[in-house]
């Protein structure tokens, strides 16, 4: 009817097509980036560089110019993480599915590659690095991706009914890296895998009181590992040094650290020393820290408002990757979103919670900001899977 | 499809409370650390980053009284090392090779064995920021060595230390004293308090005594220091100031020719003296030590004071162990060169005694409405023997000398004119004491009179470890008697022990028995022997050479007793006066002029008589320009001819000169020295010849049977 108004067929043909291309363009998943998302991550990167410089150039008493070593490499990480982010972006997230078994089975190499000793850098008594070259690449934080794509999609393939042959085969396939992690030994990366599981378990449909039981069994496996003796006593004195302050009898290097931690950001009081100008951190009170605990130099040089400013730029992120989980097309995008979003909540807490005595001393890094390229590079490219699965919420 | 209880916006909802949940944890702690305590924190933080280094300051010298310098600080060339590059936390050598390397050179260097060399560094606590010394006063080669040689000698500094020097040697040992670490029963007691381990103090005499003016103030340096406690930056530095110069009463030329005097004297009782015993035999003079005093008598002032034998301060400041064991050996009466013997000595006075007893017996006159005592005209017998209580008392010489006042009794030294008014007093005392009056509340004219003039007591002298003395009395006995009847016997005394030697030792057949059961039982009664004895100085009384001075000075000063001091005034280093150090009375004994003109009568005739006990060594001195007033002592130490023979009497000349005018003070006592006007009064004549500026004079010892 009323041909008069839309005239004849071709016409109509021609508008027809042309509405359509209008809605395959609005729906082109380049017009549906989340420049929130990437901001924040990008300026959360840009503030970890600053504060690596921060922490490692500015020594009191030492003549000569201060070496920028770490600050390029950092850089240079940065560079190589923005490429990351674009190609995980930029391939289909459905796509990159189907590449799980084998993502996950080259992870799997890596951290057996990297226990040999040949292979493997040893640093303070763990291997947990492979030597390429000049840039030292950390196994298992390739393998916090593969596991999440891997479990993400078994569990995808359940529908969110997942049965107990589900449970089985996703316990699995966590046990095995993180077993391999654990032999390193890096007892924090194999906890964040566990983790990952169960954040991926309460997503992905796992009855609750399946969870409940997980959760049991899972306490009562930690508490046989620590009492049978399989976490080693320079761990166990790291894990609990947050549970012994006051007690400074028994004061070990970690308490010394968590110490000299907690003097650095409580004298940051409000508003902090200044950029730089932290004392502590100057005169090298607290090992590592451009690496795990760069937070010293926020709290310190800071202050209370610059903690929070940094908290609030993880809280943008987490709200970020909840709402993608919320909106994504399939459960396969909501786990993997949600996932990110755990690992992201946990490494903040507890590499934050370790440098303020609420959270027990692992190494684990605060994301985008510490000083390491792998950690970097991971983060970015799940970003780019966070904006992957974004982009592609509508086809 | 989704069950009912599988609702994807739930589980997200969870996910998103936990994130939630964990982020306001981080924030509460976070607001907990840095705004309600971060102040606590910023105390931690400045200091966690900021440390004391502490100098020492150099102490100031000690002066004599003329200004020059008796100890001063001297600079030394040291060899000092870094403790933390070479020794790890626990004080252990570091196992590096580099380290090892540099031990072993740095200990050829410096002609030490290797263990030796890392127990200095070990040994001292110092603060890690301050060099330890490992070898002082190096040659400048071995200065040189390290300096050129940093790369061979990592760690190891050369230093310029200040050392306690003595240009005058040995003089005045014993009042100078010398310094050393704080020791640990010293540590934390209130008289240093303050001080801490490794701080270096005044052990011994004036370095003790006027410590505290004597310490400087430490320089404190506050200095920034990083993780690894390197130095980084320095926030403030206050320079050490020097310590305050004490000036001593110290005539310094008169000190050491004191000294010289002394030893002279000394030597030469020992080589050419004998002692005629009762029984005619004679016995040599081994004059195991002495002292000799020169005192203001207007002041107190110390001019000099020497005790024989002396040692070296420098040898104690070197630290030598053997050394410090020689100078405090006491169980060798013939060394003990650590005791000053002026002060810490104690010693029977004998008739020095005698101007006590004169002033007494004057007193017990005018005390009482009897007549006892004397008055200044009171003439009595001078026997050659008195019977009291069943037992003869002899005077020193064999002969009666007929009737004689207390200016001849003095003059005369008699015993014997003594002996009758010390038990007429005595008989009197008892008669109160019969009448059940409380021992403690008999007056006691001659004992009293003696704490009066300085006796039974500290006099004050601002020395450590003076001497009190014995003042005896019916207390006194009471006391002794009860404290040492039951001992063990350790020989001497005859009431020490006496009852364990009547019950448990001696056979009642045993000829001493009765006497030693006699004294357990009644030893504590104070009897007229006793007083007797006293009288003349002898028996229990006690005193120190300090005393005699004191009391001497007393006497010229007609009854103004002064406080006798070392110290004259303190200096601050640029030599400004801050302190002078005033005379002090000790006791204003008040007696009519006619008592002091007695006794002054009696002292000057001892020397300036025909008949003085103390003429014959004075032969030749020009007593008419310089009228000494004195007194001879012979103090026996046993009762009998074989005790006197394992023990010769201590030899003592108290004076004062010129006699009508006194300026000095000198006393002078020798140990096991024989008679008074035999070895101690030449003494006390070369030392006049010296403060009067007398040509040497041919000195002729006196006798050694006259008291």
């Amino acid at each position: 009817m009323a041909s008069s108004t839309y005239g004849d067929d071709r016409t109509r043909r021609i508008m027809r097509k042309q509405v359509q291309s209008r809605w395959m363009r609005a729906y082109e998943p380049i017009r549906h980036l989340d420049p929130i998302l990437v901001g924040t991550a990008l300026l959360l990167a840009g503030i970890g560089v600053a504060l690596i410089y921060s922490a490692t150039t500015t020594r009191v008493g030492q003549g000569g110019d201060p070496s920028l070593g770490f600050v390029w490499r950092q850089l240079l990480a940065f560079g190589l993480g923005g490429l990351g982010m674009v190609v995980a972006a930029v391939l289909d997230y459905r796509w990159i599915r189907g590449l799980a078994p084998l993502l996950y089975g080259l992870s799997i190499v890596l951290l057996a590659i990297v226990l040999v000793p040949s292979v493997g850098t040893l640093v303070n008594g763990s291997r947990r690095w492979i030597s390429l070259g000049g840039f030292n690449l950390q196994p298992s934080e390739v393998a916090k991706i593969a596991v999440i794509i891997a479990i993400a999609a078994l569990l995808y393939e359940r529908g969110g009914e997942p049965t107990i042959g589900t449970l089985l085969a996703c316990l699995a396939l966590a046990g095995i890296p993180a077993g391999l992690i654990f032999l390193e030994p890096d007892l924090g990366s194999a906890i964040v895998i566990v983790w990952l599981l169960f954040v991926m378990f309460l997503v992905g449909g796992l009855p609750l009181r399946w969870l409940a039981g997980l959760a049991v069994g899972g306490i009562g496996a930690v508490a046989y590992a620590f009492i049978g003796g399989f976490i080693k006593s320079y761990q166990l004195e790291r894990l609990t040094a947050f549970l012994d302050q006051g007690n400074s009898a028994q004061a070990g290097d970690a308490l010394y650290q968590l110490n000299q931690s907690m003097i650095a950001i409580g004298s940051g009081q409000l508003a902090g020393q200044g950029f730089r100008q932290g004392t502590q951190n100057a005169a090298a009170f607290i090992p590592e820290n451009h690496t795990d605990f760069i937070f010293t130099v926020v709290g310190e040089e800071f202050g209370f408002v610059g903690s929070l400013v940094l908290l609030a730029l993880f809280a943008v992120l987490m709200w970020r990757g909840l709402r993608i989980a919320m909106i994504a097309k399939d459960l396969f995008g909501s786990i993997v979103a949600s996932a990110i979003v755990g690992l992201l909540g946990l490494q903040v807490f507890v590499n934050v919670g370790m440098t303020i005595g609420i959270a027990p001393i692992t190494g684990i890094p605060l994301p985008f900001v510490s000083y390491g390229g792998t950690s970097l590079i991971m983060w970015f490219a799940l970003v780019g899977l966070l904006l992957n699965i974004h982009m592609r919420r509508f086809r | 499809m989704a069950t009912d209880e599988y609702s994807p916006g739930l589980r997200l909802s969870m996910l998103t409370i936990v994130m939630v949940g964990l982020l306001m944890a981080l924030t509460s702690r976070l607001y907990y650390l840095q705004v309600l305590t971060g102040d606590i924190f910023e105390d931690l933080s400045v200091s966690n980053r900021t440390t004391q280094v502490t100098s020492e300051a150099p102490r100031g010298r000690l002066l004599a009284a003329d200004g020059s310098e008796l100890v001063r600080n001297r600079i030394a060339l040291a060899v000092s090392v870094e403790r933390d590059r070479f020794l790890d936390a626990a004080g252990e050598p570091l196992d590096d090779p580099p380290v090892t390397a540099a031990i072993t050179r740095l200990a050829s260097l410096l002609d030490v064995e290797e263990a030796d060399l890392v127990e200095s560094m070990q040994s001292l606590a110092r603060s890690v920021f301050r060099p330890v010394p490992v070898a002082v006063d190096v040659a400048p080669e071995v200065v040189f060595a390290v300096q050129e040689h940093p790369e061979l000698f990592p760690g190891v500094v050369a230093e310029r230390l200040p050392i306690r020097e003595y240009p005058q040697g040995q003089v005045a040992a014993h009042l100078v004293g010398y310094i050393g670490e704080i020791q640990d029963r010293q540590l934390g007691t209130e008289e240093w308090s303050g001080f801490d381990a490794g701080d270096i103090i005044g052990q011994a005499g004036m370095e003790r005594v006027y410590d505290q003016a004597l310490q400087g103030t430490e320089g404190v340096r506050r200095i920034e220091v990083n993780a690894s406690n390197t130095m980084v930056g320095e926030l403030s530095n206050s320079p050490p100031i020097r310590g305050n110069d004490v000036v001593l009463t110290l005539d310094p030329d008169l000190q050491s020719s004191v000294e010289e005097i002394l030893e002279d004297g000394i030597m030469t009782a020992r080589a050419e003296f004998t002692y005629q015993l009762d029984d005619e035999s004679e016995v040599p003079v081994e004059a195991t030590g002495g002292a000799a005093i020169v005192m203001d008598p207007r002041t107190g002032d110390i001019k000099a004071m020497a005790s024989y034998p002396t040692f070296d301060p420098r040898g104690l400041a070197s630290g030598s162990p053997d050394y410090f064991e020689y100078v405090f050996d006491n169980d060798n009466v013939w060394g003990r060169p650590g005791l000053n013997r002026a002060v810490g000595g104690t010693y029977p006075p004998a008739s020095v005694w005698k101007i006590v007893s004169g002033l007494g017996a004057l007193r017990d006159r005018q005390a009482g409405d009897r007549r006892g005592g004397i008055t200044p005209d009171t003439e009595i017998e001078c026997p050659a023997s008195l019977e009291v209580g069943g037992r003869e008392f002899n005077n020193w010489n064999p002969k009666p000398e007929g009737e004689m006042d207390l200016a001849q009794a003095l003059m005369r030294s008699c015993d014997t004119f003594f002996y009758q008014l010390a038990a007429d007093q005595w008989a009197q005392e008892r008669a109160q004491e019969s009448d059940g009056v409380p021992v403690d509340e008999i007056t006691e004219v001659y004992g009293d009179t003696a704490r009066e003039l300085g006796f039974g007591d500290q006099v004050g002298l601002d020395i450590p470890q003076e001497a009190s003395g014995v003042i005896p009395g019916r207390e006194w006995r009471l006391n002794y008697w009860f404290d040492t009847k039951d001992l063990s016997v350790a020989g001497g005394d005859s009431i020490n022990g006496s009852c364990t030697m009547a019950n448990d030792i001696l056979d009642p057949e045993d000829q001493n028995w009765e006497l030693f059961r006699d004294l357990c039982i009644s030893g504590g009664i104070w009897r007229g022997g006793d007083a007797v004895n006293m009288s003349i100085g002898q028996g229990d009384v006690l005193v120190t050479p300090l005393q005699v001075a004191t009391s001497y000075a007393g006497m010229a000063n007609r009854g103004t007793i002064m406080k006798p001091k070392l110290g004259k005034e303190i200096r601050d280093p640029s030599g400004d006066v801050i302190e002078v150090i005033e005379p002090e009375v000790l006791h204003d004994l008040q007696a009519p002029g006619a008592w002091w003109d007695e006794l002054q009568q009696g002292l000057e005739d001892v020397v300036m008589s025909d008949r003085g006990t103390g003429r014959v060594p004075f032969e030749g001195f020009p007593l008419g320009r310089y009228p000494i007033a004195g007194k001879t002592g012979t103090g026996q130490a046993g009762f009998n001819a074989a005790e006197d023979r394992d023990n010769v009497p201590f030899s003592w000349f108290a004076s004062y000169a010129p006699a009508d005018d006194p300026e000095y003070v000198v006393v002078v006592m020798i140990e096991r020295g024989g008679g008074g006007s035999q070895t101690s009064a030449p003494i006390v004549r070369s030392i006049y010849e010296k403060i009067f500026d007398l040509k040497g004079t041919e000195i002729q010892a006196g006798p050694d049977d006259v008291d």
